[in-house]
């Protein structure tokens, strides 16, 4: 579809676009640092101490997460696409984010009866997003066959269920989650350089499998046949990058929350822009995700300084969820309607 | 009689109606009697009839449980007919008021009137949510036209729904405290804990009006069924009585959304259940039934709200969730909820 | 003359949005006789139906319906006048033959008037008229394509209208069907002088069946007349682009035309 020269041109300029979104969002906040200044305090050439301490310090690991984060989630969408077939295809579409949500609840909650050590978080939120993809894929197979729109109905009412369930226990222990609430709809805020050594190793193993898996998934948006024919064993292909794309979603859910709209929006851009060919889509989708999360995460914090309500009594974040379910929405109805055409 | 020539059998009309009146009696008594205090069903007579009984006892049910049974029934009734209505004249059988942002968009209006604290009239709180309905229905309906099948208008109603939830999160962030998980639930999640009579009070006329004009109207709804061409040449304004209906179904919805919040997934699964008790695509049968049905469903999942986390109470929404979901999943996987045809 | 005009568009101009569909379009119809309406896609057969039952309104000109203005009729007389098939329609799943017809009492009864007698009536005639009192308890959408399109048409008789619009009801069926349908229709005409017009693709169709033909190109009547005075090689050639021979059946007098290719034009 493009030559390799443009394809290189437009990761780049991806790239670049990530990289400027990342400068303003270490200067944005209740503070305006300009980024001249961001790039000084980052290269740790900074003279002023409240700079080195407010960039290196505080934003950089919110800003760090927004770039793992959405990179995982452009890159779980883009696989889940691939395995599904199917361009509606996202983590919060197939069960993914509701299962893992509803584990993590029952483990912050302590039902486990263990104590909740936050390291062992991810784990379970991938326990859980395997279990709510896998049901959601169970459910909606009949005599075997899946067919697109039926899944992602199946997937909404099961996500509805999974979201009852959660919600009972959010109830069951209101104290110990008294904080989730901004985690059901996916938030950057507050977070600090634990979060990011949570979310890196998960990163650094997922990201470069993801990558890797394009050849994989070139085949696999062939038809059955075909791939077949082409040696590569289908369900075991299939079954793994389903686990991977759980994998990297259960990573970013577990710093994040279910941040909607990323994973959807991610890969049907990159697909726009370069094609079905997976060694592309994957990165770009991937780089897609950064710019999309970094600019979404720009406006929920600048519209937390200053909040557009008058009445407004609270200067509370506003979870970038919230935007991107705002933002992403229409984009999702003209999406929808293009497919549908 | 030649019935069985060829079209589905259903039960008998007597028979269907009995037992489910029936049954509505037997959860009435399980409602008034459970909470907090438990009431023997033997004492009830005498506590609502008479003086009989302890005081505390005949304060709470006379003045707390006997309003909420009323308005569980009213809320069920309103929501399965609706659901009723709307899969009648669209011709839709996944329509509904979660599937079409009706109960998505009345509760964001409630959700903005609440929490900026705008001056409105306890009185016309439904009005408001009846605005914010029809607002929600007709951006879905403007958003789906040209869909081509079924799933894909619900399914571009649960984008619109999902930014919709989206706005409300926002507000929430924005102008409640920070991890107000209440004020969460207040919105999302419909509930009917500490109603008073109040409350049956602003409900009532609108249930009186929509409820029998809905029947009244329902020889029109038998012809709309009908291709939209055929409907006008035998006299019926089509589209008048179309938008007509739209607009009972969203006042039915606006209604109770203004005292319950969004009740979900009643409206979708009642009218299915009453064509598997009597499949006959005639309103005149259809609506009533959906209308008791919804009723019965909703009285169910009260009471189980009640007994889940005895003594403590959750919101019947995800009782009614975990009750009617799970039910949708089956049908839609046995009878693919008529999406075939 | 015009007394005997059951239905007349005058000058009549409509369409969608920005395109126009009729210009100017003049046709009266003659009571109890079958008008077949023909031309390429898109010429706006359909529309002249449509147009026909206020079902589009015109947008310049006037339809007169037994002599009054259409538009000073309420929609429930104009449907105990005029019914319309439209092509292919489809009807809820399990909605059972008897239902179908009964809704054809809907101009009758509105939506609070009583069936009576007279409803009960008039649809057993016309399940009878189409021969599908054995049928009347079997789901519409079970049937087979012939005996679907005469449950629709009985649903048409049920209503009473003495004008019958029917837009391309062959399409779709095999060809013993077809004959089925049509000959149903022109029985219709001569034993009960209902007044008839079929949108047909199918010259061969409108040749046999109809009184007069009709021929519509780019929302105007281009020929008018008996099927032997308009189904010519002429009129093949330039309004339907193909090379033709029109020959007579010598059995029933009538003309039927053979294309024969795209005429090298």
């Amino acid at each position: 579809m493009t030559s390799a020269r443009s394809f290189a041109a437009l990761t780049l300029f991806t790239g670049l676009a990530a990289a400027v979104l990342f400068v303003l969002h270490l200067g944005l906040g209740t503070v305006w640092i300009p980024p001249d200044r961001v790039v000084l305090a980052l290269l740790d050439r900074s003279t002023d101490p409240t700079d080195l301490t407010i960039v290196r310090e505080l934003r950089l690991p919110r800003a760090i997460l927004g770039l793992l984060v959405g990179c995982m989630l452009g890159l779980s969408g883009a696989l889940l696409q691939v395995v599904m077939r199917n361009r509606l295809a996202e983590p919060g579409l197939t069960g993914v984010s509701a299962g893992g949500i509803l584990a993590a609840v029952l483990f912050l909650a302590g039902l486990w009866g263990l104590p909740p050590p936050g390291r062992l978080l991810p784990f379970v939120v991938l326990l859980g997003a395997l279990a709510g993809g896998t049901l959601v894929l169970f459910v909606s197979s009949v005599r075997g066959r899946i067919d697109p729109l039926r899944l992602i109905l199946t997937a909404v009412i099961v996500n509805a269920i999974l979201g009852s369930l959660t919600s009972i226990v959010m109830l069951r222990s209101q104290q110990a989650l008294g904080s989730i609430l901004a985690w059901l709809i996916g938030s950057l805020n507050g977070r600090v350089w634990d979060d990011v050594w949570l979310a890196l190793p998960w990163a650094a193993v997922g990201i470069p499998a993801g990558l890797l898996a394009a050849r994989a998934a070139n085949v696999l948006q062939l038809d059955d046949e075909s791939g077949r024919a082409l040696g590569l064993p289908l369900q075991p292909a299939r079954v793994a990058m389903f686990g991977l794309a759980a994998f990297l979603a259960a990573g970013a859910v577990s710093v994040s929350g279910a941040i909607p709209f990323v994973g959807l929006m991610a890969p049907n851009a990159a697909r726009a822009i370069a094609g079905a060919d997976a060694r592309r889509l994957l990165p770009l989708s991937a780089l897609i995700g950064c710019v999309l999360l970094l600019a979404a995460d720009l406006v929920a914090q600048s519209l937390s300084i200053r909040p557009p309500i008058p009445s407004s009594s609270y200067r509370v974040g506003l979870p970038v969820g919230a935007v991107l379910a705002v933002f992403g929405a229409p984009l999702l109805i003209i999406l929808l309607r293009r497919s549908i055409r | 009689m030649s019935a069985a020539r060829g079209a589905a059998p259903g039960w008998p009309r007597a028979i269907a109606a009995g037992a489910i009146v029936a049954a509505i009696a037997a959860l009435a008594v399980a409602h008034l009697s459970t909470g907090e205090p438990m009431v023997a069903p033997g004492q009830l007579p005498g506590i609502l009839m008479g003086d009989s009984g302890d005081r505390i006892d005949r304060l709470v049910v006379r003045e707390l449980r006997v309003p909420r049974l009323i308005l569980s029934l009213l809320s069920g009734a309103a929501l399965g007919l609706s659901g009723a209505i709307l899969q009648f004249v669209l011709r839709n059988p996944l329509a509904s008021p979660e599937l079409l942002g009706v109960s998505a968009g009345a509760s964001l209006a409630m959700a903005v009137i609440l929490l900026l604290n705008a001056p409105v009239l306890f009185a016309l709180h439904p009005v408001v949510a009846l605005a914010g309905g029809l607002g929600g229905g007709l951006i879905v309906l403007a958003a789906s036209r040209g869909a081509r099948t079924p799933i894909e208008a619900a399914l571009i109603g649960v984008a619109v729904a999902a930014l919709l939830q989206g706005a409300i999160l926002a507000i929430i962030s924005l102008a409640a405290a920070s991890g107000a998980v209440q004020v969460y639930f207040l919105f999302t999640v419909g509930n009917l804990a500490n109603r008073t009579w109040d409350h049956v009070q602003i409900v009532w006329p609108w249930m009186v009006v929509g409820i029998p004009a809905a029947f009244l109207l329902a020889r029109g709804a038998n012809v709309l069924q009908l291709h939209e061409d055929v409907a006008s040449s035998l006299g019926l304004q089509a589209r008048r009585m179309r938008l007509v209906f739209i607009a009972l179904a969203a006042l039915l919805v606006g209604s109770i959304v203004a005292v319950a919040g969004p009740i979900a997934w009643v409206g979708l699964l009642t009218p299915h259940i009453a064509r598997l008790i009597i499949p006959r695509p005639d309103a005149r049968v259809l609506f009533p039934l959906a209308t008791a049905l919804g009723a019965l469903l909703l009285l169910a999942s009260d009471v189980l709200s009640k007994v889940v986390l005895y003594p403590r109470e959750i919101p019947v929404g995800l009782c009614t969730t975990l009750l009617a979901a799970p039910m949708i999943l089956v049908l839609l996987r046995r009878t693919n909820l008529g999406l075939n045809r | 003359m015009n007394d005997a005009e059951p239905l007349r568009l005058a000058e009549v101009s409509a369409g969608y949005g920005q395109r126009t569909v009729l210009d100017g379009l003049d046709l009266g119809l003659r009571q109890g006789t079958i008008t077949a309406i023909v031309g390429p896609n898109g010429s706006g057969k359909s529309t002249v139906i449509r147009a026909m039952a206020r079902l589009l309104p015109t947008r310049s000109g006037v339809v007169l319906l037994d002599g009054r203005d259409i538009q000073s009729l309420g929609s429930r007389d104009i449907a105990r006048l005029v019914s319309v098939l439209p092509q292919s329609p489809t009807s809820p799943p399990g909605l059972t033959v008897r239902e179908l017809v009964e809704l054809g009492r809907f101009p009758h009864t509105g939506l609070f008037g009583r069936f009576g007698a007279e409803g009960a009536r008039a649809v057993e005639s016309a399940l009878t008229l189409t021969e599908l009192s054995d049928f009347v308890e079997r789901p519409v959408d079970e049937l087979s394509g012939g005996e679907r399109q005469r449950a629709w048409i009985a649903l048409a008789l049920a209503q009473g209208a003495s004008t019958l619009l029917l837009d391309e009801p062959t399409t779709f069926l095999d060809v013993r069907h077809q004959f089925e349908v049509l000959d149903l229709v022109a029985s219709l005409c001569s034993s009960r002088g209902m007044t008839v017009v079929l949108v047909l693709h199918d010259l061969v169709h409108a040749a046999n069946y109809a009184d007069r033909v009709v021929v519509v190109d780019a929302g105007r009547i281009v020929a008018d007349g008996a099927p032997s005075e308009v189904l010519t090689v002429e009129l093949m050639r330039t309004v339907f682009g193909v090379a033709a021979r029109v020959f007579t059946n010598p059995e029933s007098g009538r003309v039927f035309c053979l294309p024969v290719g795209t005429g090298g034009s």
